[in-house]
């Protein structure tokens, strides 16, 4: 959102600039009113929507469609949300809504994913002079400026960042239509209109208390597998450390260091052992565990999926692979958002004052990869505004590449200042134009 | 009654609702005075006893029907007259873990398919509303719908229950008997526990052959009768976030709150101030009470045991990562369940 700079001539911008992106958001909403989505059971949903001046309105209940436009058109919020609740009374307190419901949400939050190219394409810029800076992260830098140490990390997301968050995407789905037997048509796959993606999942799970919707992302995580196979197989182990402690004492009181159980870890660690039930901890002391290879053949579920992403041949697998593997195969979903059953999340087909592009589905789950939210969800109009940029890098919208820009005055299209504005790095310097 | 519903109410006597069941067959409870009534007033002395002692009563000693389902309620009557809270649950779990026995042979694989499917579609089906497929591939094995997997597995706390430890596939949770049968354990106790609480009966007029036998166990209880002397803690619950109501109230139900919940109910309490003493009350409801163990976790949790470290009240985050969070719009702006009552936070994304 916008911050509150002064420009040369001492005008307030923080007025200009919001007057400019309401207007940007207004013309969208008039322009894109079928972009917006009418939830299922619109009457038992809560709304909530913010204003440009950071306050929230939300327990509003809505009737129709019209209603639903007709609030976007006249109060242009900066951000407007749906309960992913069914309720009985949506408008009343929290206690007095009865709760129905819940669609299922993932949240996929590509930040969380921590690209790599982040650092060649996000800044950072000082949050009391806008003053950009060059080294160190936002929580180690210091402003050259003015020595505050609050910086705004500006994040810039890239394809490559998108594509991270797409693969999530199409893990999340493939556990959801392999383990949890739901119906594509019931899986519904949104842009957020920032940097990240969300999945809603109607139908049969709609109906989870929050104690079941944690079972099940920590299920999509893949959280508690390695806890289970540690206490299942770690136990041994230990007896195996001991055991392996008393020989080597006994080892070292007589020459006879080749004893069969030594040779027999050894063989584990090689993966040639045929006894299912031996594993334990590598001869080099690592605390690493041992888990028979077969236990993973054959079966569903997070077991099955493990043996099919593992390589076959070994008889037995380390722990560490077994990280590897669900690190891989999970689906990276924030289980916060999962579990609020009482969250309201962000109306599909609305902008995102953070980016001003707008949160979109997916057509089809099979267009995911051809996605292109710098496009797709880029719905602001072109017209020419003049704004002051203080720092961005260079970067793409609706196929057209902007920057880099340093403290500079540019004409740019409305969705590209709309876009610089809503990252706190650009403001306008005059009173827009209709 | 046909054969196979007859063998259902043997083995499964709680299914029908026992006041019903008496009218239905026209007893008057004057009846269990008269000598040929005898056996039955055993067998549910015997009901009862093993209760007491926490024995399970003799899976062998199965008799028809009508007299295994007439001694259940006629147990049911002399527990409730003998009026103990403990001898209450203990009875309950008693019956549910015989239950539970016959539920293992009657899923096995080696049990004749007519009696499996019957006992699948009227107690499993019937009575906990689970839709159970035997997957007949596989013989040892059974398939129940994720939603319902979760509904009973998220009362459990060992990772063994786990969803993410389970063979999920396509919507379908796989399960051996034993663990089926393990999973609804608790929802057969807590149906023993609701048939108990129904059953109305004029205690002040029970015939004598019964008050007889409930005076003897009366005796027997005696050892019980420690807990007994107490009534149930009925905690003020004003001023708590919900979070802390919600344990509060399981407690009170006398059901079984979850090893977190209990950690989240006895650091909130410490967290204002209440002393070890008040705390240990608080869990006293609880089915597994065992008051030594108790008061060691809470004196732990307090920094008076161990090392020393007074453990402080999960923050709401970590309350909510639990699913043990209940937010209301008291809720909004706190961080952590002691700072109810203060600033306004919203939940939005």
């Amino acid at each position: 959102m916008i911050d509150h700079h002064d420009d040369m001539d001492g005008h307030d911008v923080r007025s200009y600039s919001t007057s400019l992106l309401k207007q940007a958001f207004k013309e969208y909403y008039f322009n894109y009113t079928a972009m917006v989505e009418v939830p299922d059971a619109i009457q038992e949903r809560e709304f909530g929507y913010s204003r440009f001046d950071g306050t929230m309105v939300r327990h509003l209940s809505i009737r129709d469609r019209n209603e639903l436009i007709a609030l976007l058109m006249v109060n242009v919020p900066s951000d407007v949300y749906c309960s992913v609740a069914y309720y009985t009374s949506p408008s009343r307190s929290m206690e007095e809504k009865g709760l129905k419901a819940a669609d299922l949400i993932f949240d996929i939050d590509v930040k969380e994913l921590k690209p790599r190219c982040s650092s060649t394409h996000d800044i950072h810029i000082c949050a009391e002079c806008s003053e950009p800076i060059q080294e160190g992260s936002s929580y180690t830098a210091t402003c050259s400026r003015c020595g505050s140490r609050r910086i705004n990390h500006v994040i810039f997301p890239c394809d490559e960042c998108i594509s991270l968050g797409k693969r999530e995407v199409k893990k999340l789905v493939e556990i959801l239509v392999d383990d949890f037997g739901v119906d594509e048509d019931n899986i519904k796959v949104y842009f957020s209109g920032n940097y990240g993606f969300h999945v809603y999942v109607k139908g049969r799970y709609t109906m989870l208390d929050a104690a079941a919707r944690l079972e099940v992302v920590n299920y999509i995580l893949g959280r508690g597998l390695v806890d289970a196979l540690k206490k299942r197989y770690g136990k041994k182990r230990s007896k195996e450390k001991k055991r392996r402690k008393r020989d080597s004492k006994s080892s070292s009181r007589s020459s006879n260091s080749s004893s069969s159980r030594n040779s027999m870890h050894a063989s584990i660690r090689k993966g040639k052992s045929d006894d299912l039930n031996s594993y334990g901890n590598g001869s080099d002391g690592s605390d690493d565990v041992y888990i028979p290879r077969p236990i993973f053949d054959g079966v569903h579920g997070w077991m099955g999926r493990i043996g099919r992403y593992l390589t076959a041949g070994d008889a037995h697998v380390s722990m560490k692979s077994i990280e590897d593997a669900i690190l891989a195969l999970s689906a990276r979903v924030d289980p916060n958002v999962t579990i609020d059953m009482h969250r309201i999340f962000r109306l599909s087909g609305t902008l995102n004052s953070k980016s001003s592009l707008a949160k979109i589905q997916m057509p089809r789950l099979s267009d995911i990869d051809s996605f292109n939210p710098f496009t797709d969800a880029c719905l602001i109009s072109d017209r020419e505004v003049n704004v002051y940029v203080i720092n961005a890098p260079r970067f793409t919208l609706k196929g057209n590449q902007f920057g880099p820009y340093m403290h500079e005055e540019v004409r740019l299209p409305l969705y590209t200042a709309s876009y610089l504005i809503c990252k706190g790095i650009a403001y306008a310097k005059q009173p827009s134009k209709v | 009654m046909s054969s196979t519903s007859s063998r259902l109410l043997a083995r499964y006597p709680f299914i029908e609702d026992a006041g019903n069941y008496l009218k239905l067959l026209d007893y008057r409870l004057e009846e269990f005075n008269e000598p040929y009534m005898g056996s039955v007033v055993d067998k549910a002395t015997k009901r009862v006893i093993a209760a007491i002692k926490g024995i399970l009563y003799d899976p062998d000693e199965i008799a028809s029907a009508d007299e295994e389902l007439v001694s259940f309620i006629l147990a049911c009557i002399m527990v409730k007259a003998i009026r103990s809270k403990v001898l209450y649950r203990r009875f309950a779990l008693s019956e549910a873990k015989r239950a539970e026995g016959f539920l293992v042979d009657d899923l096995s694989s080696s049990s004749v398919k007519d009696e499996r499917d019957n006992t699948l579609n009227s107690i499993l089906k019937g009575i906990f509303g689970i839709d159970v497929t035997y997957n007949s591939s596989d013989g040892s094995t059974y398939m129940i719908m994720v939603e319902d997997y979760l509904r009973y597995s998220t009362h459990f706390h060992d990772d063994y229950w786990k969803l993410v430890n389970r063979v999920v596939h396509k919507g379908y949770v796989y399960l051996s008997i034993k663990d089926m049968v393990r999973l609804v354990r608790d929802e057969i106790y807590a149906l023993i526990v609701n048939r108990l609480e129904r059953l109305n009966v004029d205690y002040g007029h029970l015939p004598e052959a019964l008050q007889k036998r409930i005076t003897a166990l009366k005796g027997m209880t005696l050892q019980l009768a420690r807990d007994e002397s107490k009534e149930p803690v009925i905690i003020e619950r004003r001023g708590y976030p919900p979070c802390i109501l919600n344990i509060l109230k399981a407690l009170e139900q006398g059901n079984n709150p979850s090893h977190t919940a209990r950690i989240l109910l006895a650091t909130y309490m410490l967290g204002i101030g209440k002393d070890v003493e008040e705390v240990c009350e608080l869990f006293r409801n609880a089915p597994d009470y065992n008051e030594r163990i108790t008061r060691y976790q809470v004196e732990h949790l307090a920094g008076l045991r161990g090392n020393r470290v007074k453990y402080s009240c999960p923050s709401c985050s970590k309350v909510a990562s639990q699913g043990l969070c209940f937010k209301s719009d008291e809720c909004d702006g706190i961080s952590n369940p002691l700072q109810f009552g203060r600033q306004k936070k919203r939940g939005i994304g």
